[in-house]
């Protein structure tokens, strides 16, 4: 359904009006919640144990008694997606808060003061940005050993420049728009109107981006599995058990396609979630 | 849908790749003028080349390169294909004396490089000393002869065109010097052809990185560094000629991208599949897996020199750890066959190798050791393993097991590189490693895990931090033993002081598993899995 | 008529000036750093070679001979004076000069991430059009979870099933690998680039057999890449959609796509341009598990392989290729931004 034409003299109202109802966000908040419930209520809910083998159970198909099957070591695959939400949601949220924050606040910099600050900012940025993920992330594991924090380090350290990108292409545009000179205007300056006005004007596009890349960061993880540097064993992972299921993917498809299909669910939820959010959250839309 | 159905149809569908593919050899053959003279004489292997790092045999020490060295270059002598232990196979010599301390080797007078020149004794004498000379990784087995490189050349000498003499000063008996001299690094090299490309005295080792010069099955045509290497038939060789006109090696570096190449039928033969694939491929027709025993063992060390954990140094947690290790779960539930339990160090099918498997799970037997040890407090060890698997399958199912009698395992998975690195610096607690002998003699196992001469060089043994004075005589005193039958009793008295009391449990034998297309015929593979041969190999 | 027309040229001089000279110092910086990560590998190049039985004294000799004994800021020197002269130094994990290698190496990476990128800007910006268009309706809903599923799955897992379905059930297009066995031995690659060595080859059949090798590769990373373009260019558009321009525009009578496509799209353009490099760098380095499962040669293999093995000169190597190419992305899209919309 098409945005109906809107009535010039009460934009606000009626805007607010057809955002209430944003199905995105309504949608996105059931999934995650879908998720991360019962990750929360994981030692409640399964009926085996995530780190309990049983060699001669090995490999089994989804059954009543193992309703996702069982993993190469006989464990309960359900169990250990249950615990694995705990990680990779865990991992995920401590890279995102690291480095949204700090790409943001350079980002803004940046774009806002120019000159030579922009400069050596933005020098930073390509310079971090120019080095491949793998070299960073591979180093880290080297010295540090495979592992949840370590992959987590890595795919902090090089995931904040783009972040600090996007962040700098929006104030630039900003800067000069109708919107911030009102604000200047009544006096907001400085850090309050970076924080106040800045900010949150980049925030939609920064939204949009961090809902993809919590996606990509579960990926990582699980791709640095398949390269061998994935977390401990015997912890569960949905990205390590995805690495784990690629090896027996054409017989024992369901140890791979389980937490495949959490972690698109996961994306889901969080990209529609984001853009709920965005609905509400984009204060230019308001003036 | 049946299982049947589905593999049936792709079969059909690998008949008609299979049939394109020969319309497309033909006209790719014809028009670049190169004689591929069509599939039947192609044979296309999938494995991963990323380990080798030159093609030199002096230098080239990995699974790949050995395997290449092979097929492309002749000993002296070899181990025999069909009988992996005896080492009178098609070498280069005809025969030759025994006497102690001295080889001298008739070569065969139809011994001719794959350039047409003739293997002369000056080739030999080049080929071995400039391996000591070079001192690269492999080196170390020909230093086991005394040799050095300044030494080395006084212990080569030609006799006449025909006749060569090699000695040597190191206490050891003719047997051990021949198996030596039957390893890859032996291997003998045209002089003439790799000194005309010799840069700034590097013998060679440059050229030899991507080109062959040797008497083998084959010879390079094209090694492009971690995506292929090509190889041509060698009519010349002495000894049969291949079936073959060409061998394709593909390094494919994912399992299952092998698996999906062997199933189709681009490739004839796959290697380094994981357990469950050759599970999975063993019953589909057009294939067929082929095993082989493999004379790699596989075991747990425990390093006794570890401060951090005095408990380390004491034997009954050894024993203990003895009797919980699933052996049989972990051979045949776990790893489906890869693996025969195998608790000596040397391995089924060397002569003289210890079969016994006295130990098991038992974890009340092991519960009972620790507390009458007093280590049933609750003891925490790292593991550390390679970052692969089936290792980090191995680790944790260790760490189930241990976990049953109260030792806590915590598995530090790492790369190859640091793993070693961590066992030099003697700074592991417990480790899982596995070991390939290096050449054709109970030697080569023995004196690594039955050796430490606490004299700065390394071995398992002392790896371990395992003092044994008196069981290092032995073991070197089994190496110069030249009766036969003593020498063999000697090494099973060895094993069983290894298998019953040393802080190394050696649990598992390796079974080297191939799959490939069921008209691949002739195909031989030899205890170590370097010993690969596919010079009757038809399709 | 431009009577600044001196002034520009100075600008544009001292642009250029400037940026050469950011260009070096972000390279310089890059290889130091990395200098210094891969001498923290835990690989011994030097134990590689003379192996673990390998006496003390011929490991020294190793260390000295691989220049692992001098202090590091004079191996970098070194280095970087060999890499001025285009000396990249050998790789220790192949035995061939670095340059040599990332010459057969990188333009297959190259090609694979230009076409991608050239797919999933074409894809990714109609979809974000589409969306724009038909906001909140079905369609938009289908751009949205079709632009997702790309992202949201790992590659390596869609690939090796995509190998299973299109290669070896149905056998419709080539396997692993940029040629058939048949061609890919046979052929010379003098340029790297398998689509234009097919082509000039001549041989029969060679260029749709690289064709038909480079469309599941290519597929799969334009599903992976696809999400990031679409998705944020459509929050941009939904965001232009509701400013006082547009709704005049509309106001006044001009279709729907006239709007989105002269006024909404531009006005987002700096954003794109963005994304857009954004995510051709992602995939010149990120293209490294698709070069695995479909086991093609490329860089990002090739720096996987040597950080594995502790390969210094290889890693530089790699690192300073892809850095360039980063560099010089940015450095494009930022000239391009600004031209195109001044106020960047």
């Amino acid at each position: 359904m098409n945005n109906p034409p809107l009535p010039a003299c009460s934009p606000r109202r009626a805007i607010r009006r057809v955002r209430a109802f944003s199905p995105s966000l309504i949608v996105g908040s059931f999934l995650l919640l879908l998720i991360i419930v019962p990750a929360l209520l994981a030692p409640w809910l399964t009926a085996h144990d995530p780190f309990t083998q049983n060699l001669a159970l090995r490999l089994q198909a989804p059954s009543l008694g193992h309703p996702c099957g069982t993993d190469g070591l006989g464990r309960d695959v359900l169990s250990r997606l249950l615990y694995g939400a705990r990680a990779t949601l865990g991992l995920a949220t401590l890279v995102a808060l690291f480095m949204v924050p700090s790409g943001l606040a350079v980002g803004i910099l940046a774009g806002y003061v120019g000159g030579w600050l922009d400069r050596l900012l933005t020098a930073v940025t390509n310079l971090v940005m120019a080095f491949p993920t793998l070299v960073l992330a591979l180093a880290f594991v080297g010295v540090l050993g495979p592992g949840l924090l370590n992959c987590a380090l890595a795919l902090m350290l090089t995931g904040w420049p783009t972040y600090a990108r996007l962040a700098r292409a929006e104030t630039r545009i900003l800067r000069r728009s109708e919107y911030l000179d009102a604000a200047r205007m009544q006096g907001i300056v400085g850090a309050r109107l970076l924080a106040g006005h800045v900010l949150p004007a980049c925030l939609p596009t920064m939204q949009v981006r961090l809902a993809l890349d919590l996606a990509s960061i579960i990926l990582a993880a699980s791709a640095f599995g398949f390269l061998g540097l994935g977390v401990r064993p015997p912890t569960p992972e949905w990205g390590a058990m995805i690495a784990d299921g690629s090896r027996v993917l054409f017989e024992q498809w369901w140890i791979a396609a389980f937490p495949g299909f959490l972690i698109f669910v996961a994306s889901l939820a969080f990209n529609l979630a984001a853009e709920g959010l965005r609905d509400y959250g984009d204060p230019r839309d308001a003036t | 849908m049946s299982r049947r159905d589905s593999s049936t149809s792709s079969f059909n569908v690998s008949e008609r790749r299979r049939r394109r593919r020969a319309t497309l050899l033909l006209a790719a053959g014809c028009l670049s003028g190169l004689c591929l003279a069509g599939p039947p004489d192609v044979l296309v292997v999938a494995q991963s080349l990323d380990d080798i790092t030159s093609l030199d045999p002096a230098e080239g020490y990995e699974l790949s390169s050995m395997q290449a060295f092979t097929s492309l270059y002749q000993r002296l002598v070899q181990p025999d294909p069909d009988h992996p232990a005896s080492m009178t196979g098609a070498g280069l010599a005809k025969g030759w004396q025994a006497e102690p301390g001295s080889l001298a080797f008739e070569l065969r007078p139809d011994a001719v490089f794959a350039n047409g020149h003739a293997v002369r004794p000056e080739d030999v004498i080049w080929s071995l000393s400039r391996a000591v000379k070079l001192n690269l990784s492999p080196s170390f087995i020909l230093n086991g002869l005394g040799w050095t490189a300044a030494t080395v050349e006084q212990h080569l000498k030609k006799i006449d065109e025909r006749h060569v003499r090699v000695t040597w000063s190191a206490p050891v008996g003719p047997a051990f010097a021949l198996s030596v001299l039957g390893a890859t690094v032996a291997s003998i090299i045209d002089e003439r052809e790799t000194g005309s490309h010799a840069e700034s005295g590097d013998l060679g080792n440059r050229w030899l990185h991507d080109h062959s010069a040797g008497s083998g099955p084959f010879k390079i045509r094209k090694y492009i560094p971690h995506e292929a290497l090509v190889l041509d038939a060698n009519p010349l060789s002495p000894g049969d000629a291949p079936r073959l006109k060409t061998i394709v090696i593909r390094s494919v570096p994912d399992a299952s991208t092998r698996e999906l190449l062997v199933r189709v039928g681009d490739a004839d033969i796959a290697r380094d599949l994981g357990p469950d694939q050759y599970a999975a491929l063993r019953d589909r027709p057009g294939l067929q897996l082929r095993q082989f025993p493999s004379a790699a063992v596989h075991y747990l060390l425990f390093n006794t020199a570890n401060t951090d954990r005095p408990e380390l140094a004491n034997p009954s947690l050894w024993q203990a750890a003895r009797w919980l290790i699933d052996y049989q779960g972990i051979a045949h539930g776990l790893l489906k066959d890869q693996f025969q339990v195998h608790q000596s160090f040397l391995a089924t099918g060397f002569r003289g190798a210890l079969d016994d498997t006295p130990y098991r799970l038992d974890v009340s037997r092991a519960r009972s050791i620790l507390q009458a040890a007093g280590l049933d407090k609750g003891l925490t060890l790292t593991l550390d393993v390679f970052n692969q698997a089936p290792f980090t399958e191995i680790a944790q199912s260790l760490q189930a097991t241990f976990a049953a009698a109260g030792i806590r395992l915590e598995i530090r998975p790492a790369l190859a590189g640091t793993v070693y690195g961590r066992v030099r610096s003697h700074s592991v607690q417990a480790v899982w490693l596995y070991w390939i002998p290096d050449y054709f003699d109970a030697h080569s196992s023995a004196s690594a895990f039955a050796l430490n001469l606490h004299d700065g060089s390394t071995s398992i043994a002392e790896r371990a931090g395992w003092s044994i004075p008196q069981l290092s005589d032995l073991t070197l005193r089994a190496v110069r033993e030249p009766d036969a039958g003593r020498r063999l009793e000697l090494y099973r008295f060895i094993q069983t002081q290894v298998q019953q009391r040393s802080p190394i449990v050696i649990a598992l034998q390796e079974r080297s598993q191939v799959i490939m297309r069921a008209n691949v015929r002739g195909y031989r593979q030899g205890l170590n899995a370097d010993m690969v041969y596919y010079d009757r190999v038809t399709k | 008529m431009n009577p600044d027309g001196g002034g520009a040229l100075r600008r544009l001089l001292t642009t250029l000036v400037r940026s050469a000279a950011t260009l070096t110092a972000t390279l310089a910086a890059l290889l130091c750093v990395t200098f210094a990560l891969s001498s923290l590998s835990p690989a011994d190049p030097a134990l590689k070679l003379v192996g673990e039985h390998g006496s003390v004294a011929s490991y020294e000799q190793a260390r000295h001979l691989l220049g692992l004994d001098l202090p590091w800021p004079q191996r970098l020197g070194r280095y970087a004076e060999g890499a001025f002269h285009g000396d990249l130094g050998i790789s220790l994990s192949t035995g061939a000069p670095v340059a040599r290698d990332l010459r057969r190496v990188f333009p297959a990476t190259f090609e694979l991430a230009t076409l991608a990128m050239m797919g999933s800007a074409v894809l990714g910006l109609g979809l974000a059009l589409i969306s724009a268009v038909h906001p909140r309706g079905v369609t938009d809903v289908l751009v949205r979870v079709i632009s997702l599923a790309g992202n949201s799955l790992p590659i390596f897992w869609l690939g090796l099933l995509a190998l299973y379905l299109f290669y070896a059930r149905l056998g419709w297009l080539g396997g692993p690998g940029r040629l058939d066995d048949a061609y890919e031995y046979t052929i010379d690659m003098p340029s790297g680039f398998v689509l234009l060595d097919a082509w000039r080859s001549g041989v029969q059949g060679a260029f749709p057999n690289a064709v038909s090798h480079l469309i599941l590769p290519v597929a799969l990373l334009v599903a992976y890449a696809v999400g990031s373009i679409a998705r944020p260019t459509r929050a941009a558009l939904l965001a232009e959609a509701g400013k006082d321009y547009v709704l005049l525009a509309r106001a006044t009578g001009a279709s729907v796509w006239s709007v989105v496509l002269r006024q909404m799209l531009p006005a987002t353009a700096s954003l794109v341009l963005t994304l857009l490099a954004l995510t051709y760098a992602n995939l010149l380095q990120g293209a490294v598990l698709v070069e695995t499962v479909f086991a093609r040669p490329g860089i990002g293999r090739y720096l996987t392989t040597a950080l594995f093995a502790g390969d210094t000169p290889a890693i530089l190597g790699s690192t300073l290729v892809i850095g360039i190419c980063f560099i010089l992305i940015n450095g494009v899209t930022d000239s391009l931004a600004h031209l195109l919309d001044p106020r960047t």
